[in-house]
């Protein structure tokens, strides 16, 4: 970012006469050499310029070849443009000729005048090796795309002398069953792009041909590829961009495409697409008519679609007058009440389904709708169903762990920075001890130091020393040869701990605080406050390393004895206060923490004003407890509040200042805005290295927290590379029960579901049982427990003995501390027992979380349908073998 | 057509599909004038894009009186538009060059000495478009200079800053597109 600095002196310096300009760069600079060195860089540029930018008046351009558009006898590249064969928003297609290599007759595509060609190209470039692999009889093949003479871009494709599918079936008057018949050919040929990674964006009769030249109809997908290509990102140039966008009919257009986010248009899309076109094939209409639409500008289409409010296809034909629905009926060889039977529950489900507004509820992939119609077809039970509105177990689970997770991530950073806090607290209250004592403390400790330094000087181990070299040279030095008294020895070990802790090295630091603790319980009383300091600041270690079950009872003692005496509106008691609360809602009590960190917030107001940086940290929390019970307004306007005090007060690089980011930033993630919250998260990524480095664990954790954005977004490549390097980082670094290992292991269940396990690397896969065999063996929250029975469960070779084992004592976990989710990790249990082929347990113990499970919680029709599943299993053992639910 | 644009213009702020119709709208008559002059002036085969974009704002506003914001769009919308045609026609050019024999259009272009050559105005754009991310005014300030036909003071007016910020912007694009154009 250039300083408005730089400009007011390169102008100033400008409007001097040439032979000033240097002496007054010079003294314009005053001494700072960095901004001189650029000011007179650019004042040297600018003066290099030559052409329009020295004379702009003069810019004037050669305009000589012909700019008209392409007609009939033009060529371009190797075609030769035959005969128009269709024009319409996006440009014209023309049948051509090709004589070189081959002699064939193709289809080019010309686009309308206004795109920026280049980018087209690149776009197009970008897929084109994946488009190459496209080869599906359903599907036109695109050969080339180039820039014509008159500067548009083109497409050369094979040609597809066909009907628009709805007009085909219109025409030939197929029935019902004729018509889903070629629907579900279609599905097939977007499933097999949508495995190559591309999407088509676009889909919609008119881009669904039909041939019959004899026996079968064949549907062809056309221009697969295209939109994309055409598709301008949200630039600068927005006025036009934005519009772009809506050039083509909305009726195909799912909510996400509407709200103008590329970011958030993937593969189910399509599916939403696709949902149209079937609504269409069945009721002669698209769920929005193009008058409705006409009649909206683009943010209530947005609403419109998003609140998914139309009919279902059934009752769309009772909409109808009577001659329309009578001629709707004829074309389909029904009467109105035979068909508006037909088309009731099964269809209409499915239909519903694919055309769900949120796209985690539609249809996952083209296939599974693909093959709820032929289930339909076969006279078997559909997948679909009206209320429950139906998806994967795994999702459900993950829906609640996500939140959970999240909130838990944006936390911890929390207690590092109080970390950093007591340590500058710990020095200033050593200036309060007696003076002489001070003195020969001070003395040992730097004598200590001193020699711990020096004990590595760089002759020996080179000039790459690092700070945990130093740190264990002087723990080493501390064990073993220090002779100072036990105060100093706390004060060491503590600092020591505290700068273990920051680099992430929990062991190690576990170690200096359980030493600091000894040594100063030797001659202090239990609640003297630096003894109460440091066992606060292990709990909050622990608890940062995922022991939150220990870490909780420590914190609660030492916030007990310390409020106690100092009370509450007490700088130290405010400190640990908030980080009690953290593992409360940690552990699943945030009404509980929501309390307490509204009466941190109050004193924090009292006590260091609105725009303290504690004050500021005071404000996340609340919000990050608030949100977890579900008071998402005020949550909001917390977080904005501090990302604004943050931004108003602080560096950007402050820790408090990347707080709130991260705090905007997971609130936008967990109310669906990924596209909002990934620009931030990115950001939050690159705050972090460049303050901790690559490999710390808050720079992990927002990696972490980026590859969730992303796959939420479904941006499903993207996000499991950067959480294949996540997990390598975290690997390196992390324990494997912390709660960013667990949350990458249920992360990387989600990716399997989505693109299978073949889709994940061998090595990944390793390290990803090794962390899970390890985690089962170390101290767990109940909800890490929780995931890890999904994951044992779930990643091949399949663990169920310990997955139960997990289960189990998360739900014991759960039913002793009153935890609300208890229903959710039975859900858990009960699939687990499924599995394992002990289905009267798994009925029972999915009734239990059923009954415990809030009225409105979504998930409950999903917990149903499991229920549904267990008991089928349990009346036909012989049956279907035991697999996942859903 | 006068009455169109006028009336796309007051709908544009709010509605995309107005705002894209009037992208189209005045690309279409930008090109078609550029097309004219093309036919008239078979020798000197170059043109002012300053002077189109007037003459484009006389033909579609013409003397229908249009508030300030409404104004501000139109060249905002046709510094915009006047960039993509040329830009365009300077890629289609340099692809020629390149080796486009089997080319039915012949080039007859020897364009005049003082014409900008299409690398030149490839480049610039190029620049332009990074130097957009670093400093937007001040390359809106370029975009309505360059391909509006705006003087620095009527830039200055339209982004409605004072002529001494528009100074500065200049100068420091100035500089900073020469220094991305040619690194020294």
């Amino acid at each position: 970012m250039t300083s408005e600095r730089v400009k007011d002196i390169l102008s100033d310096a400008l409007e001097r006469p040439a032979h000033e300009r240097d002496a007054y760069i010079t003294e314009a600079c005053a001494g700072d050499a960095p901004l001189e060195a650029r000011v007179r860089e650019l004042a040297r540029a600018w003066a290099r310029a030559t052409g329009p930018l020295a004379e702009p008046g003069s810019l004037i351009v050669g305009l000589s070849s012909d700019i008209r558009a392409e007609k009939p006898g033009d060529r371009i590249g190797a075609y030769t443009l035959l005969e128009v064969l269709g024009e319409g928003g996006f440009g014209i297609v023309f049948r051509a000729r090709q004589d070189e290599p081959v002699r064939r007759e193709l289809a080019v595509k010309v686009l309308r005048p206004g795109m920026d060609s280049r980018a087209v190209l690149a776009r197009f470039d970008a897929e084109r090796q994946a488009l190459a692999r496209l080869a599906h009889p359903a599907i036109a093949r695109i050969y080339d795309a180039g820039v014509a003479p008159s500067g548009r871009p083109y497409f050369a494709m094979e040609l597809v002398e066909g009907y628009p599918l709805t007009d085909f079936c219109d025409a030939r008057s197929l029935d019902v069953r004729e018509r889903i018949e070629l629907f579900t050919r279609v599905c097939h040929a977007v499933q097999h792009a949508h495995q190559k990674g591309i999407i088509h964006r676009d889909l919609k009769p008119s881009n669904i041909l039909v041939t019959q030249d004899a026996g079968e109809p064949e549907p062809k997908v056309i221009d697969f590829g295209i939109a994309k290509a055409t598709d301008e990102p949200l630039t600068d140039n927005s006025v036009i961009t934005l519009a772009r966008q809506l050039v083509g009919t909305p009726r195909y257009m799912s909510p996400e495409q509407a709200s103008l986010d590329p970011a958030a248009v993937d593969a189910r899309s399509d599916i939403y697409s696709l949902g149209v076109v079937l609504y269409e094939l069945l009721t002669g209409s698209t769920p929005l008519s193009d008058e409705r639409i006409r009649d909206m500008g683009v943010t209530s289409l947005h609403d419109a679609l998003s609140r998914g409010e139309f009919h279902k296809p059934s009752t769309r034909l009772t909409s109808f007058d009577e001659p329309l629905a009578q001629a709707v009926a004829r074309r389909r060889g029904e009467t109105i009440e035979r068909l508006r039977e037909t088309l009731r529950n099964d269809l209409d489900w499915i239909v519903m389904r694919a055309v769900e507004p949120d796209p985690a509820r539609r249809y996952p992939t083209a296939f599974a709708l693909a093959r709820d119609l032929e289930r339909y077809l076969a006279g078997q039970p559909v997948e679909a169903r009206p209320p429950s509105r139906v998806y994967l177990a795994r999702k459900f689970a993950r829906r609640h762990r996500a939140g959970v997770t999240a909130a838990t991530l944006t936390v911890l950073a929390l207690v590092a920075g109080l970390g950093v806090a007591i340590y500058a607290f710990d020095r200033a209250s050593r200036q309060r001890d007696a003076a002489q004592l001070a003195l020969e403390e001070a003395n040992s400790i730097t004598d200590f130091l001193a020699r711990a330094i020096s004990s590595i000087a760089p002759d020996e181990r080179g000039v790459g020393v690092k700070v945990a070299d130093i740190l264990d040279a002087a723990a080493s030095e501390m064990e073993t040869s220090y002779q100072g008294r036990d105060s100093a020895r706390a004060r060491i070990h503590q600092v020591l701990a505290n700068a273990y802790w920051h680099l992430g090295e929990y062991a190690k630091g576990e170690r200096q605080y359980r030493a600091a603790i000894s040594f100063r319980e030797r001659f202090a009383p239990p609640d003297d406050p630096s003894l109460l300091r440091t066992r606060s600041n292990l709990a909050s270690l622990l608890y940062e390393r995922g022991d939150v079950g220990p870490a909780l009872l420590m914190m609660k003692d030492a916030v007990e004895l310390h409020t106690s005496k100092y009370g509450e509106k007490n700088e130290e008691s405010l400190g640990m206060l908030g980080n009690y609360a953290l593992m409360l809602r940690a552990a699943g009590q945030p009404d509980q923490s929501a309390a307490i960190e509204r009466r941190v917030l109050a004193a924090r107001l009292e006590l260091n004003g609105e725009d303290h940086r504690r004050t500021l940290g005071a404000r996340i929390n609340l919000a990050n407890s608030l949100f977890a019970i579900g008071e998402v307004a005020e949550a909001e306007t917390l977080y904005r509040t501090a990302l604004a005090t943050a931004e108003r007060t602080l560096p950007p690089d402050t820790h408090e200042a990347i707080l709130a980011l991260e705090g905007v930033s997971n609130f936008l993630h967990r109310t669906g805005r990924q596209a909002e919250a990934i620009p931030l998260a990115r950001r939050i990524i690159e705050a972090r290295e460049r303050v901790f480095g690559p490999n710390h664990p808050q720079t992990i954790m927002a990696m972490y927290n980026l590859g969730a954005n992303l796959l939420d977004t479904g941006a499903l490549e993207e996000g499991r590379d950067l959480q294949v390097e996540t997990l390598r980082r975290d690997r390196a670094t992390l324990p494997a029960n912390h709660v960013v290992s667990i949350a990458l292991v249920t992360n990387f269940l989600f990716i399997a579901d989505e693109l299978g396990w073949s889709a994940i690397p061998t090595d990944t896969r390793d390290e990803l049982l090794a962390l899970i065999h390890e985690a089962a063996e170390l101290p767990l929250t109940r909800s890490s427990r929780n995931d890890l029975a999904n994951a044992l469960a779930d990643i091949p070779p399949a663990d169920l003995p310990l997955a139960r084992r997990m289960a189990e004592i998360a739900c014991a976990d759960a039913e002793a501390a009153g935890d609300s989710f208890l229903y959710g990790y039975l859900d858990t249990l009960a699939m687990v027992m499924h599995r394992q082929g002990e289905h009267a347990a798994a009925i029972e113990t999915q009734k239990r979380a059923i009954e415990l499970t809030p009225k409105n919680d979504p998930g409950l029709g999903e917990l149903n349908e499991h229920l549904h599943t267990y008991e089928a299993a349990l009346e036909d053992p012989a049956g279907e073998p035991p697999s996942p639910p859903g | 057509m006068q009455s169109d644009v006028t009336q796309l213009l007051s709908q544009a702020a709010g509605d995309a599909r107005a705002s894209a119709r009037l992208f189209e709208l005045v690309y279409t008559d930008l090109r078609a004038i550029a097309s004219a002059h093309m036919r008239n002036e078979r020798e000197a085969h170059t043109l002012q894009p300053t002077a189109l974009v007037s003459e484009a704002f006389v033909r579609l506003v013409g003397g229908t009186p249009i508030d300030f914001a409404d104004r501000r769009h139109f060249f905002r919308v046709a510094s915009e538009a006047m960039r993509r045609i040329l830009i365009d026609h300077a890629r289609a050019r340099l692809a020629d060059k390149r080796g486009g024999a089997a080319r039915r259009v012949a080039l007859s272009d020897e364009p005049a000495h003082d014409a900008l050559e299409p690398e030149t105005l490839v480049a610039l754009d190029e620049a332009l478009e990074r130097f957009s991310s670093e400093d937007p005014r001040a390359a809106e300030i370029v975009r309505l200079r360059f391909f509006g036909g705006l003087t620095l003071e009527q830039a200055a007016d339209l982004l409605e800053v004072s002529r001494r910020t528009a100074i500065r912007d200049w100068n420091f694009a100035r500089a900073r597109l020469s220094e991305l154009m040619n690194p020294p």
